[in-house]
């Protein structure tokens, strides 16, 4: 009764937390980085202030981190064109000058941090890895968008 | 009967290089990497593991960077999803020869020792070890997505070493623990 009661706590906290807040930012991608963002960078520890008013600290510091694991799985789980259009509409919505952001994404690997704790090394690579990769097109993209030369431009073929 | 032993040894020879290749490359590579992540073990029948590895090694990605026209793109993705894959074998291989080493420990103080499925074990993980060798070779030479098919098998063979394992694990405690000595 108790474990039940426990798992259906948890389950309100984590609908409440999708419906209320999740549901109103515009891609998986900010998701995830919001998700983050609740994360104490010392102790890792999730907490968010409506959320905790609303339910038991526990239970929702569980559906936080419940959340920030699903949608990094369904990040993870992406092909590079899915994972390509989630950054592009992340740059559009976040109101930064896309060279800049793609620039700073590129040197800082701010999404780095937005990986959440405990979770397969493997997919965690995989994501990474996605990102530098989705970065570069759309680079390549802009550049190519503007018509200038860039390092994009086609080298002498290997191997083929 | 030279010839006999130089075309019977080559094969044996590069079979026994290569597990040896599946077990022991990574290890001056993989040091930094073992530092920075420790042992944060999953099991790798996980559903996230599995569609994951059917995503770096999935010619879906290849043929998205394909698309874009761009030399340069293709160049760095075939040696990002290189990496990741080299880390996946490694690492797989690394998680399976701990979790032999562990049973082969459990196995000294065990009373009913079932040979034949023993052996069938020690045959399974020899096969890993070689696919492994096999994976880390031709993901070198070839990248990632010829290797689909074998990545799989790998996958699978782990997962079946894990059942094996699993089954007789209980089996084994209650046997060591009833054995003096026994843990």
């Amino acid at each position: 009764m108790n474990e039940f009661a426990k798992f259906g706590g948890l389950q309100s906290a984590y609908d409440d937390l999708l419906r209320r807040t999740l549901a109103g930012i515009p891609s998986d991608l900010a998701r995830l980085i919001y998700l983050a963002s609740t994360r104490d960078y010392n102790s890792g520890a999730y907490h968010h202030e409506g959320l905790s008013v609303r339910h038991r600290p526990g239970e929702a510091r569980d559906a936080l981190q419940t959340a920030h694991r699903d949608i990094f799985y369904k990040l993870a789980a992406m092909s590079l064109e899915e994972m390509v259009d989630e950054l592009e509409l992340y740059v559009r919505v976040s109101r930064e000058q896309t060279t800049g952001l793609l620039r700073a994404w590129q040197e800082l690997e701010p999404y780095r941090v937005a990986v959440p704790m405990e979770v397969d090394p493997t997919i965690v690579r995989l994501f990474l890895s996605n990102i530098r990769l989705a970065l570069e097109v759309l680079k390549h993209r802009r550049l190519q968008h503007q018509g200038l030369p860039s390092s994009a431009s086609p080298l002498p073929s290997l191997g083929r | 009967m030279t010839e006999i032993l130089v075309f019977a040894g080559i094969p044996i020879l590069v079979l026994v290089l290569l597990s040896l290749l599946g077990a022991t490359w990574n290890i001056e590579e993989d040091a930094s990497e073992d530092a920075e992540e420790g042992f944060r073990q999953r099991w790798p029948s996980d559903r996230e593991t599995a569609v994951c590895i059917r995503r770096i090694f999935s010619p879906q990605d290849r043929e998205f960077v394909e698309r874009q026209g761009s030399d340069r793109l293709r160049q760095i993705y075939r040696a990002e999803r290189t990496r990741v894959a080299l880390y996946w074998v490694r690492r797989t291989s690394r998680e399976i020869g701990q979790i032999m080493r562990d049973h082969r420990m459990a196995s000294r103080g065990s009373a009913n020792l079932q040979v034949g499925r023993e052996l069938g074990l020690a045959l399974r993980w020899l096969e890993f070890r070689l696919i492994c060798g096999m994976l880390i070779v031709l993901i070198r030479l070839f990248g990632p997505h010829a290797l689909k098919d074998l990545a799989t098998q790998a996958l699978e063979v782990s997962k079946s070493i894990g059942r094996v394992l699993v089954d007789s694990a209980p089996a084994n405690r209650i046997a060591a623990a009833g054995t003096p000595g026994g843990a």
